[in-house]
């Protein structure tokens, strides 16, 4: 909405301030070229097009090829900058690499095309054999300079494959490259979670028949089993400060949502009702837990305070919300069911709007990402199972590619630097 | 005899004399009221009691004469005065309603382009909103522009100053008279406060 503010007119013809008030903001991403300076070479032309196709994936970047431009500057002193301004570009990025034997290190400078001048210098320290991950903190520098928020490229994602009925579960590159297969099992493998350093991991996996929880070492690879009982124990999410694992367990006889405190193993029970309650996560200060329960008789979104055990409603609309986390402190994401489908939807919790944020019909597992600006879930399109994206501030829609059957159960990594 | 009959003559006329100079007076005043819209209410009563209280309606027709033309030639009088200058002051503000009905337009013309412009980052805070001074030269061009209130954050003053930069140019100035441009649009204030 369009605002004008006249400060009132004190004197007619003496004195009068007008105040433009500029309330909405363009749709359109910022639109840059990325460069090799000086002298190109393949390695650096590597480094461009991984950081290029970072910002691009963003949706908040429009990326011009080589083949767009009017001409092709190698350093600041060779732009021209009426060519520039014809094509409508923002910002002219220009990469160097350095390389030893040791060490590869990018510089980037962000040159504005208006000001016709360098806004910013940056400069990136790697390894040889780390070129995508330099390249990606080039790309999340870049991001967070125009958008303010840290950008998420340099992150990893942890999901879940079925492939011949293999289920195995994967982790990568925010951008899909560099999978690793953490487990494999001919059982499925459900609900894999990061702790907030991003060194360990737990997830669900039924190889002894039952659901059951374990936790998993990055670096050694060593497992370990919590809470080795025979009932079902699921949903495991880590708390802020990696001390207890939140869970769903059966142990008392109905599902109900227990914290286990990981040094002493200790065992506290959050909710106690026979209905169903299921799916816990964190809030960002650790101090509450949103969870799922069928107490009202269909799947709502309860928050509990885990000093004071007081439990709120939080979601009304719908007939099923469930599978909820903190966006921030005053706001959730969710699976949402209005009608018919199964989408991904934000709610504040202070002004009580709900945002459907998914087109697609079958959504679940909704993760969201480290700067709380993207949101990955699983979806269905026929039979195949993949995994789509939402940037919550461009709203613009991505699909993952699919190598696989069917992929799921995505979690998002923290940021590792 | 002829004195008591006398007497008798001489009454009759001075009543009917009384009768005719009220039924004057009353009339004049019912063409008053009239006009009076807002009197007609308590007129009518008053009418009627004039037949049963004579004395008391003379003093009242004595009191309400001065107010009569009072209402009707006093607003004339003045109209007539002021005739001149209401003109001179409706004309003024029609004018006055018309630069401001360019201003406005305008200046609703500059958000919408400014607003295509935009690219707002995601660090916005509840609250958050940069002010900028901006100088316009006579054809409409950004002369200068320097930051009033900085947001706090340099991500979205930088954000503010790269739409002002590449907006370059108000080219509907031009259009408008100099002294619409001096008052209004020489220097103005931008802000940029996100909803």
């Amino acid at each position: 909405m369009i605002r004008i503010f006249y400060l009132i007119f004190i004197n007619l013809v003496l004195h009068s301030e007008l105040i433009l008030e500029i309330t909405e903001s363009a749709n359109q991403p910022v639109k840059i070229a990325v460069l090799q300076k000086n002298d190109s070479s393949f390695k650096g032309q590597e480094i461009v097009n991984i950081i290029s196709n970072d910002l691009k994936r963003t949706g908040e970047f429009e990326v011009l090829g080589l083949d767009q431009l009017l001409s092709i500057p190698l350093n600041e002193s060779e732009v021209i900058q009426r060519d520039w301004l014809l094509l409508d570009v923002d910002s002219i990025i220009f990469i160097e690499t350095k390389e030893t034997d040791n060490s590869l290190d990018i510089n980037y400078s962000i040159f504005n095309v208006s000001y016709n001048d360098t806004e910013d210098k940056r400069k990136v320290l790697g390894l040889p054999d780390s070129i995508r991950q330099s390249s990606h903190y080039v790309s999340d520098g870049i991001y967070e300079f125009f958008f303010g928020i840290k950008g998420i490229s340099a992150t990893k994602l942890m999901y879940v494959t079925k492939n011949s009925d293999i289920y195995r579960l994967m982790v990568s590159d925010a951008d899909g490259f560099n999978e690793q297969v953490l487990l494999k099992s001919n059982k499925s493998i459900i609900s894999p979670a990061w702790s907030s350093d991003a060194k360990d991991i737990a997830y669900v996996s039924f190889e002894n028949n039952r659901a059951q929880v374990f936790i998993q070492n990055l670096e050694s690879g060593n497992r370990e089993l919590i809470l080795s009982s025979s009932s079902s124990v699921s949903s495991p999410a880590w708390s802020p400060n990696k001390k207890f694992l939140a869970l769903t367990s059966t142990m008392d006889g109905n599902s109900e949502i227990y914290l286990i405190e990981l040094k002493t193993k200790k065992i506290s029970r959050l909710t106690e009702n026979s209905s169903i309650d299921t799916e816990p996560a964190w809030s960002t200060d650790g101090r509450k837990i949103i969870f799922t329960s069928d107490r009202a008789g269909s799947p709502q979104i309860y928050e509990i305070d885990i000093r004071t055990k007081i439990k709120r409603r939080l979601t009304t609309e719908g007939n099923y919300n469930a599978r909820a986390s903190y966006l921030n402190k005053n706001e959730i994401v969710f699976v949402h069911r209005g009608t018919e489908n199964f989408n991904i939807a934000k709610l504040n919790l202070k002004t009580r709007n709900l945002e459907v944020l998914t087109s697609t019909q079958n959504d679940e597992s909704p993760c969201i990402a480290p700067n709380g600006n993207v949101i990955i879930y699983a979806t269905k399109d026929g039979s195949l199972s993949y995994l789509a994206g939402v940037n919550i501030s461009s709203k613009v829609k991505f699909r993952l590619p699919a190598l696989y059957g069917e992929l799921k159960e995505p979690a998002w990594s923290p940021f590792l630097r | 005899m002829i004195k008591w009959f006398s007497a008798f003559i001489l009454s009759i006329l001075v009543h009917a004399l009384i009768f005719l100079i009220y039924s004057f007076l009353d009339s004049v005043q019912e063409e008053t009221t009239d006009r009076k819209i807002t009197n007609v209410s308590f007129v009518q009563p008053e009418k009627k009691d004039t037949n049963t209280k004579k004395p008391t309606e003379k003093k009242d027709i004595n009191t309400k004469k001065p107010t009569i033309p009072e209402l009707i030639k006093e607003p004339e009088k003045k109209t007539i005065k002021d005739l001149d200058k209401y003109l001179t002051e409706e004309q003024d503000q029609e004018t006055f309603n018309k630069k401001l009905d360019k201003v406005e337009q305008i200046s609703a013309q500059v958000i919408k382009d400014i607003e295509s412009i935009w690219i707002r980052p995601n660090n916005i805070k509840k609250g958050m909103y940069a002010e900028f001074n901006l100088t316009i030269d006579r054809l409409g061009n950004i002369d200068n522009f320097n930051i009033k209130r900085s947001s706090g954050s340099d991500t979205f003053d930088r954000a503010a100053m790269n739409a002002i930069k590449k907006y370059k140019k108000i080219k509907y100035i031009k259009n408008v008279d100099e002294e619409t441009y001096r008052i209004y649009f020489a220097n103005f204030t931008l802000r940029f406060k996100p909803e």
